[in-house]
């Protein structure tokens, strides 16, 4: 929301014509800098040979695409695996992280500096070696190599960035419109889910996505607590990448970024139309 | 001078409280004070900022817990019941109003709560909306509104939920002289035709003496005197009264 603002600001701004050159400028640079990549990969996806110096591939395949649908683990498996425990993580995620800070923020807990430290604690430790403490954890609790296991190993990646965006918002939206709610007959629960809920909205979202998309990232965390036997995209598509098979890297990282977005639209899509029905 | 003091019906106690304390973090903010209020009274709270008018009116509807003392409303014991079983409705100087529903919507809120169909809450949002005067604005969102339209919102969705107690805190604070001077017209209208107990919290002397059935006086956590306008002017309790009187008086 921030920065839909602030690029709203810079749009006021650019009001001038300087101004407006120099956005423009900066517009297709970033355009150039994200879409070019995009695009160089899309072409890769489906290359045989491509040979420098040359503008184009030489030779096109179908040989990555057969592999992506048919290979060793198949494809809608993975990305059923990863879509639901990424959503999982989102939604347990964001929960938590907004009981957190209402707690936080709103009840004003004894101790909640030390909470809200806590919260972020994870960011600290780099995952790699959190991921190897919490492994013996795991499989202490008989959680090793299972999908529970794995989203609670996501679950700890998220939730220092999940815990941040939601104390931030819920400080700003505070309780005001609740207690006038409460005024008005509305129990706590429903004052809760009529009047914050909706401003609150706007981080529920970047919160759940942010979570979304680091779970769907994770790959050492994974390795290690789903032991191999949980798969997910960027579990299969990493090897892919290290092995320095160009092509095949290109297809599973169009498919995780495409998947990614098609999961976000659809999140926004569906919160929108919940929104909507509501009021 | 004030006309609707005479057609006032002086009805049973609707309000008593009973050396009620506040403390917040530690800090006291009420101090033993007592009230009283009869039912159809309009009582005006005045006092100087911080003397916690505005938390004797959270503490009253139920938002802020208290410490000691009791609040009884129609004779029941309230101290722990939730704000949202009490049946006191706060105008805050704020407004509060719900951003995500339009002005009808808002108005129709406590009726929503109640359990009340969609299509006759809306009906009968319109009616509020017409007592205030803002009749025909229902579909509006609350940012095409003016401040002293907003307010004139805030207060049809308090009377809208059909409270047992009013209360108004510093409810013109934020419109400009001339808005105000409506404002409190509409008040006294709206308090005559609907006849509910109100409260208003207040800093300006002028408006609580014009305005108000009984003034209450308030210094650091207590009521110092209570009175009609005149017993106020006429014979102050002590110095802090008559002091806070003075420039009112001429």
């Amino acid at each position: 929301m921030r920065d839909r603002l602030s690029a709203y600001q810079m749009k006021r701004r650019a009001g001038n014509r300087a101004g407006s050159r120099t956005m423009r400028i900066v517009l297709a640079l970033t355009v150039f800098v994200i879409l070019l990549p995009v695009i160089v990969t899309m072409i890769w996806t489906v290359t045989g040979r491509w040979p420098w110096p040359s503008m184009l591939p030489q030779s096109y395949t179908m040989r990555t695409l057969q592999e992506l649908f048919s290979g060793s683990s198949p494809l809608y498996e993975i990305l059923w695996g990863s879509v639901i425990i990424a959503t999982v993580v989102a939604i347990l995620g964001t929960l938590i992280a907004l009981m957190t800070a209402r707690a936080t923020e709103i009840y004003r807990i004894r101790g909640r500096r030390l909470v809200s430290w806590a919260a972020m604690l994870p960011l600290i430790v780099p995952g790699t070696v959190f991921a190897m403490g919490i492994q013996v954890i795991l499989i202490r609790m008989g959680l090793g190599d299972t999908v529970t296991g794995v989203i609670l190993v996501h679950l700890v990646a998220a939730l220092p960035y999940c815990v941040f965006i939601m104390t931030d918002i819920t400080a700003a939206v505070g309780n005001s419109l609740e207690e006038q709610a409460q005024l008005l007959g509305a129990g706590p629960g429903r004052a809760f889910f009529d009047v914050s809920v909706p401003q609150l909205m706007p981080g529920i979202l970047s919160s759940a996505s942010m979570a979304y998309i680091i779970s769907y990232s994770q790959y050492f965390t994974t390795l290690l607590a789903g032991g191999g036997k949980v798969k997910t995209l960027a579990l299969v598509m990493v090897p892919y990448i290290q092995s320095g098979d160009r092509a095949l890297s290109s297809v599973y990282a169009v498919t995780f970024v495409g998947s990614a977005l098609l999961v976000f639209f659809i999140f926004e899509a569906l919160i929108h139309r919940i929104m909507r029905t509501e009021s | 001078m004030k006309a609707h003091t005479e057609n006032v019906k002086k009805g049973d106690i609707k309000l008593q409280i009973n050396g009620l304390s506040v403390e917040l973090n530690g800090t006291v903010i009420l101090d033993e004070l007592s009230l009283q209020l009869h039912e159809y009274e309009f009582l005006s709270l005045l006092g100087p900022s911080g003397c916690g008018k505005s938390t004797l009116l959270k503490t009253i509807g139920g938002i802020l817990p208290v410490s000691s003392g009791e609040i009884r409303l129609d004779g029941e014991l309230i101290n722990s019941k939730p704000a949202y079983r009490r049946g006191a409705v706060i105008v805050f100087q704020d407004m509060r109003l719900f951003p995500n529903m339009n002005v009808a919507e808002n108005v129709a809120y406590p009726l929503r709560v109640q359990g009340v169909k969609k299509a006759d809450r809306l009906v009968r949002a319109e009616k509020y909306l017409e007592h205030v005067k803002l009749g025909g604005l229902g579909a509006r969102r609350i940012s095409q509104l003016s401040g002293g339209q907003q307010q004139r919102v805030a207060l049809a969705r308090a009377l809208a939920a059909e409270p047992k107690l009013l209360l108004l805190d510093e409810p013109f604070s934020s419109l400009d002289e001339n808005l105000r001077e409506d404002m409190r017209q509409l008040v006294k209208d709206l308090h005559r035709e609907f006849g509910m107990t109100t409260i208003m919290v207040t800093h300006d002397r002028q408006e609580a003496l014009s305005m108000a059935d009984r003034v209450a006086i308030m210094f650091d956590g207590r009521i110092a005197q209570t009175g009609t306008p005149e017993e106020l002017i006429e014979s102050p309790a002590d110095e802090r009264v008559s002091g806070y009187f003075g420039s009112a008086k001429q």
